[in-house]
């Protein structure tokens, strides 16, 4: 009877050793697993960095095994690891998957501000549809080989008419996708051809993109429509920015910091264009109100509200640092 | 109870009690080792970003050498750094990644007079001086912490003078 007990004894002892050791061995896979997303979310500034070392830099960032990582208003958040990140990053808000494709492209404006980091992975679409009035332009930016988005995101474009005859075909093959994101780009945006596109499919989320009334007709600079809100876009890589962003919220909260940088930026060269005066003062340009320096500040007091006027002035001062200066008085930027 | 049961207890809380000693001793050993492999990595981790740091500070807008709107690359261009110490930017570099950097450009050649080697160029003296401080960690952050420099050529271009000239770009890592 006594050895009855013994081995009773034995047994739960065992037990609760081996319920130890398991519990120890569960508790560490788990903090692994939380070093290693703790390790992810904090070498992510590192990652953009070597990817802008390049200024239209393109990287397959491989994480290793399945994970979801959320960008939300610039802090990432990958299982219990959070952090803010300082970079400009457009991206969906959840990417879940062992890849993510990163890009990145130069801000000029007229003078390089910052490196625009666009992500996404295969879960995602990104559909331009232009009408006459932007379709020129729509194919430069969505071309194979040649276009402004990087080949890697797989983007494609129509013209609306071309779109709406193959829309049941189109349909049926991005069904898979977690969000088709289509960007109709228009001088004047109907608003029948924005309800169709967002009707088109179940999964389609459509921004409107439309071109500020500047002198050169350009598109580097208007605004951009989610919804009903709506934001300015100062540009290409911005504008480009706005197709990959997930909503209104996350692009004007990278607007506002790419506003700031600029503003940085433009500071600097202030300070710069009023040192060269002082050094060389026989140059005429650098300061006063017809110098580069006042372009630079009339820039630097634009708000949020007027692409247009961004546009003229970002041609002005590429035009008054080209002219003004020369071998004996160097350019501002 | 008689004396040989409380005998056999003492012998069963004996085998117990070193059972739980060893794995006390087996957990010591393990955490402390597991501590040093985090240290370890920090510095490699640390040591990594300061290798990509090394070539990505150069091509910092506000560091960058642009000419009629052209970027050029491995330059600096000195009379932007003479206004971005202390800026939100050259902090952001500072604190990027796995611990504080301090970062510097010296100038090589044209080769300052010894007694300026060390000193700071400024708006005011942009001249008689050696080098750039774009951002230095506070001394109570980097107290008691080994400090590891790395560096890398860079071109220094004086527009001011209408020159370029060769420096080299160095970043101090802190680590405990």
């Amino acid at each position: 009877m006594e050895s009855v007990f013994k081995y009773i004894f034995a047994m739960i002892a065992g037990a609760f050793i081996l319920l130890f050791f398991v519990n120890f061995a569960m508790k560490y896979i788990s903090s692994e697993e939380n070093v290693e997303a703790a390790e992810l979310v904090s070498n992510f500034d590192n990652q953009l960095s070597i990817v802008s070392t390049s200024e239209n830099g393109f990287k397959e960032h491989n994480l290793g095994l399945e994970r979801d990582i959320s960008f939300n208003r610039g802090r990432i958040v990958s299982g219990t690891a959070k952090k803010n990140s300082t970079n400009i990053v457009y991206s969906p808000k959840s990417l879940q998957g062992v890849k993510i494709l990163l890009w990145t492209k130069k801000w000029v404006f007229p003078y390089a501000i910052d490196s625009f980091y666009y992500m996404s992975n295969d879960k995602y679409k990104y559909v331009a549809i232009s009408d006459e009035t932007s379709q020129e332009f729509v194919d430069t930016l969505v071309k194979p080989k040649e276009g402004e988005i990087s080949d890697s995101f797989k983007a494609v474009s129509f013209t609306f008419d071309k779109f709406q005859s193959q829309q049941s075909a189109l349909s049926r093959s991005y069904s898979a996708f977690k969000k088709v994101r289509i960007a109709y780009f228009s001088d004047n945006p109907s608003k029948d051809t924005i309800k169709k596109l967002s009707s088109s499919m179940k999964n389609a989320d459509v921004i409107v993109i439309k071109r500020a009334d500047t002198n050169d007709g350009e598109w580097s600079a208007g605004t951009v429509s989610f919804g009903q809100e709506e934001a300015i876009y100062v540009g290409l890589p911005m504008m480009i920015g706005a197709i990959f962003a997930e909503d209104f919220e996350n692009y004007d909260f990278n607007l506002k910091r790419a506003l700031g940088r600029f503003r940085e930026v433009t500071g600097l060269y202030m300070k710069k264009a009023e040192f060269m005066q002082q050094r060389l003062p026989s140059c005429e340009g650098y300061t006063g109100s017809v110098g580069i320096g006042g372009l630079l500040k009339s820039i630097m007091d634009l708000g949020e509200g007027d692409a247009a006027k961004y546009a003229e002035l970002s041609t002005a001062l590429e035009e008054s640092n080209k002219q003004n200066f020369g071998a004996d008085c160097p350019s501002v930027f | 109870m008689d004396r040989k049961g409380v005998i056999e207890m003492m012998e069963t809380f004996m085998v117990l009690f070193i059972i739980f000693l060893l794995i006390g001793i087996g957990m010591y050993y393990f955490f402390t080792s597991s501590v040093k492999e985090q240290q370890t990595t920090i510095k490699e981790v640390c040591m990594l970003d300061a290798t990509q740091m090394l070539a990505s500070v150069i091509v910092i807008p506000d560091i960058q050498c642009s000419m009629h709107s052209r970027l050029e690359p491995y330059c600096a261009d000195t009379a932007k750094l003479l206004y971005i110490k202390d800026s939100a930017r050259a902090k952001a570099l500072g604190e990027l990644g796995a611990c504080k950097k301090k970062i510097v450009f010296q100038r090589i050649y044209p080769k300052p007079e010894a007694k300026n080697n060390g000193t700071e160029c400024t708006p005011n003296e942009p001249e008689a001086c050696g080098q750039w401080t774009i951002f230095e960690p506070k001394p109570a952050d980097i107290k008691g912490k080994a400090s590891r420099t790395m560096s890398t050529p860079v071109s220094l271009y004086y527009p001011d003078k209408r020159e370029f000239g060769m420096g080299r770009l160095l970043i101090t890592t802190y680590t405990s």
